[in-house]
């Protein structure tokens, strides 16, 4: 035991490094995430393997053309999945709550498998399967599980590839109010600032209002809160907006990223309220649509009479909506099916009956432009996609009938809401399933904002190349500490020792899920730079002139070492805290690795190479 | 073989007046460079779109600067900035818009010539001007922090300050060797936030050696001079090790090899900075501890 007992750095540091193999190697790790790679069949390549994968096809929509068989059928194309596949225990395969996205195309399930399954827009494989096309060109998105080969390691933007969007998000808010008549309050703003209601968000529990437009300057704000009694000034409006819209704001955008398939996609917050968005494998103009498209849906019924003026009535919004089925075909059109909820049934029969849309002229008679109308007036139904109209349609005369003896609300509550193309359907449906945006990310030309993109084979491209250069700056190194010392019983336990700590790091990145991103691995370099300058330190310390006559003269050796790597440290911490907390660019993965890097190599490795030098220099009895 | 000895100086020979003189010129031509920079550009150094703001975009299958320049030229309305070519054949080009319609066009008229956009970066200007304010802030925070703690573990004023001036001078002789560069015209090295980063790492990295230096003189026992070879044995196989690192890194990661961003933007300006070090340390800070030594504790 006593052997032990002396060296115990040296088992702390073997035992540490055998949990960083754990970590790295270890079937726990961080969990292996999954990676997504976009993959074109066609005319030469046209087959791709998958197994325990889920596969995306992009661009247009496919229904299932019957319910009871699994076959998908689509024109121009015919995506084959072979056998092949494991575990076959039932007939079907399974698609439940699913539209599948194909660009023109067959999905054809083999027969007798469960181990596809489709949901929600996408087929997931969990044994091994082939796709192929036939005559045609289809581009897939397959995500699969993490190939990140041998290690639990996972990468960044930098080194995986696709897009990160950082910036911060519209808006103007101003605290501590005591506000009487919340929804009052709430619709005078937005008449003083000319502004759309959904703009202005009243909270008078957390005594804040804020506004969502960025046309609205902070002193137009604080005048219009002026108006409503407020004692504000223009000093007193904070740029931003509250935390509470901002978690609303990152959970909205990580659901909308997740439902359109783009897997892997992360949604945090940085400093200075900023939002980031990293979403592997795609495009930068894809996610800048996705962070600054609100996603609001409303149905507006316009009433424009014999005169011609229009009044418009929002009849329907995304709060009244219960849920969506899969997106279909209607003939020419594509439409949405929608479940209204029972009060948005209820207030959107009342409104149509108000407003005189259910009777007289109402039914069958929608003309937005002009006078051609057999009958006086026009009365349309406006499907609206973020202020957009998408499609407008009359309401159709049995429809009207059960409005206005108001027997419809109590009926199944569906609706259709019709669209020309099917993105803009799979938009719609998006963009109810997961709630429209309070406000959106700010990309205009004032706002703090960066975007990169990655492409992912070039990405993979820096990873082998960073690893390379990590490796050079380490051989390096070992040349100048072998012209050093000339001693390889000196040399090479120091560049083991060095080599550990970056290993360690390494454990450290796979055990808390770090993304590896070009300055994670900057900092790994650095490391190796002041990991070696204390084993120097030490190795001079230890084996100066004169003997180390006992284990008495070593611990002192030891302990002015260890003061002037100690003060070393914590210089190199202090100076790499600030970027810990300011918001620099990316250089906070940098900072990290290095204070880490710092603090295991001060508390872990530096002390065990102590002890191997003391082995080195002190003969048994002498310890 | 190469043997790699650290020489023994003969410090004897040289007053403390001739030890101080050269740094302390450095150091002053470096602040002036930086003032006249300053003076002449506004910014205390040349600033890459980091800080100003702009989009890069870096290509392949581009066949020539010329091919670029006529595919980017006329109808995108975005100025080049510049246009590099890598050692693997990519080029990568700057624009100085953020816009996004700009942006949309670039990438359009990418496509028009063939070009493949491998990686593509847009940084607003207030983005920018956030990270300069907030890089400036940075290292004031982390030098005044390193400051208070070398004061505390010396707790005596000169050899404190010794060091204080020595790290100061490790920042901004780099900055004044890029601003001479730039300002002589012979290749404009412009500030990244790999540069803050290295210039950060570099108050850490730099204080080493003095540290090491201080401790050895006035915390063992044994002559000056002894106790300076000592921890000049160490300090400079340490700094001399690091260099010959940050160089491997550098030239590596540099544009003409394996292309890599952020990496050359670090090494090289730990590279001067280290290099600075050596003469600050054993020179600058040398004769002021000496001087406090033999004078400065006498009175």
């Amino acid at each position: 035991m006593g052997v032990v007992r002396d060296n115990w750095r040296i088992a702390a540091l073997v035992v540490i490094v055998l949990a960083s193999t754990f970590a790295l190697f270890g079937p726990i790790g961080g969990g292996a995430g999954t990676q997504t790679e976009l993959v074109t069949l066609s005319d030469d390549e046209n087959t791709v393997t998958v197994s325990q994968s889920t596969f995306f096809l992009e661009n247009s929509t496919v229904e299932l053309t019957n319910d009871s068989t699994n076959e998908i059928v689509a024109t121009d194309a015919t995506i084959d999945i072979d056998g092949n596949v494991s575990n076959v225990t039932d007939t079907s395969a399974v698609v439940a709550n699913g539209t599948i996205d194909v660009t023109g195309g067959t999905v054809r399930s083999p027969a007798n498998t469960s181990a596809i399954n489709a949901t929600n827009g996408s087929i997931a494989v969990s044994g091994e399967a082939t796709l192929r096309t036939v005559n045609s060109s289809v581009e897939l998105s397959v995500e699969r599980q993490q190939d990140s080969g041998l290690t639990n390691l996972q990468y960044g933007l930098d080194l995986s590839g696709g897009t990160r969007i950082r910036a911060p998000i519209v808006g103007l808010h101003v605290t501590d109010l005591s506000i009487g008549d919340q929804s009052q309050l709430a619709s005078n703003l937005a008449a003083d600032l000319d502004t759309d209601g959904i703009n202005v968000q009243v909270r008078d529990g957390a005594g804040t209002v804020e506004v969502y437009d960025g046309g609205i300057t902070r002193s137009e704000f604080a005048s219009a809160l002026q108006s409503a009694g407020f004692d504000i000034q223009t000093s007193d409006v904070q740029t931003g907006v509250t935390s509470r819209t901002r978690d609303n704001v990152v959970n909205t955008l990580q659901g909308r990223i997740d439902q359109t398939g783009l897997s892997g996609g992360s949604v945090t917050t940085a400093g200075d309220g900023l939002v980031v968005v990293e979403v592997p494998n795609t495009r930068p103009e894809q996610v800048r649509e996705i962070v600054t498209d609100r996603g609001v849906v409303r149905v507006i019924a316009e009433v424009r009479g014999p005169d011609g003026n229009a009044t418009n009535t929002t009849v329907i919004t995304g709060d009244d909506i219960a849920g969506t089925d899969p997106i279909g075909k209607d003939g020419r059109l594509w439409r949405t099916p929608v479940t209204l909820t029972e009060s948005g049934a209820e207030k959107f029969q009342s409104r149509m009956n108000e407003i005189g849309f259910t009777t007289g002229n109402g039914p069958k008679n929608c003309d937005r432009d002009g006078p051609d109308s057999p009958l006086p007036g026009s009365y349309c139904l406006l499907t609206t996609l973020n202020g957009e109209v998408v499609y407008s349609n009359s309401l159709a005369r049995s429809f009207a009938t059960s409005l206005n003896d108001g027997t419809w609300a109590d009926g199944s509550r569906k609706f259709y809401m019709s669209t020309q193309t099917s993105e803009q359907a799979q938009d719609i449906k998006l963009s109810l399933d997961v709630g429209s945006l309070p406000t959106t990310l700010n990309l205009s030309q004032g706002a703090q904002y960066d975007l990169s993109y990655v492409q992912p084979s070039y990405a993979q491209d820096f990873k082998g190349l960073s690893l390379l250069t990590g490796l050079l700056a380490w051989l390096a190194v070992a040349g100048m500490i072998f012209l050093r010392y000339r001693e390889i019983r000196v040399a090479l336990p120091m560049l083991f020792t060095a080599i550990a700590e970056v290993y360690i790091l390494l454990g450290f990145a796979a055990i808390s899920g770090l993304a590896l991103d070009l300055s994670h691995i900057a900092g790994l370099i650095a490391v190796i730079g002041t990991g070696v300058d204390d084993l120097v330190i030490m190795a001079d310390e230890i084996l100066q002139e004169g003997d180390v006559a006992t284990g008495r003269v070593f611990q002192s050796r030891f302990r002015k070492a260890f003061w002037v790597i100690g003060a070393a440290a914590a210089t190199t911490i202090i100076a790499m805290s600030p970027l810990t907390i300011l918001s620099v660019g990316d250089l906070f993965g940098f900072a990290v690795i290095t204070i880490v890097g710092v603090l295991v190599g001060v508390l872990i490795t530096r002390p065990a190479y102590g002890d191997i030098l003391r082995n080195l220099v002190l003969s048994e009895d002498q310890r | 073989m190469v043997e790699f000895e650290v020489p023994e100086i003969d410090y004897d020979r040289y007053s403390n007046r001739q030890l101080a003189t050269p740094p302390l010129i450095v150091l002053g031509v470096s602040l002036l460079l930086i003032s006249v920079y300053y003076f002449l550009n506004g910014t205390p150094a040349p600033l890459g779109f980091d800080f100003t703001g702009g989009t890069e975009i870096r290509l392949a299958d581009a066949s020539s600067r010329g091919a670029i320049r006529n595919a980017f030229g006329q109808g995108v309305g975005a100025e080049i900035e510049s246009i590099r070519q890598t050692g693997s054949g990519d080029y990568i080009v700057t624009f100085l818009t953020q816009n996004t319609g700009e942006l949309q066009a670039i990438r359009d008229a990418a496509g028009a010539a063939g070009f493949d956009i491998q990686a593509e970066t847009t940084r607003s200007p207030a983005f920018g001007s956030t990270n300069t304010q907030n890089a400036l802030f940075g290292l004031v925070i982390a030098f005044v922090g390193m400051s208070a703690l070398i004061f505390v573990l010396f707790r005596s004023f000169v050899p404190s300050i010794a060091v204080v001036i020595s790290a100061f001078s490790d920042i901004m002789i780099p900055i004044g060797i890029v601003n001479f560069l730039a300002l002589t015209g012979l290749i404009e090295i412009k500030m990244t936030l790999g540069t803050v980063a290295a210039l950060l790492m570099l108050i850490g990295y730099s204080v080493d050696s003095d540290i090491l230096l201080n401790n050895h003189i006035l915390r063992r026992r044994g002559s000056f001079y002894e106790s300076t070879y000592r921890a000049m044995r160490t300090g400079v196989t340490m700094t001399v090790t690091s260099i010959v690192a940050m160089i491997t890194m550098t030239v590596v990661s540099s544009e003409w090899i394996f292309a890599i961003d952020l990496l050359p933007d670090i090494g090289l300006i730990l590279v001067l900075g280290l290099t600075a070090d050596l003469m600050n340390t054993y020179m600058l800070n040398l004769s002021l501890l000496r001087w406090y030594k033999f004078e400065g504790v006498a009175r």
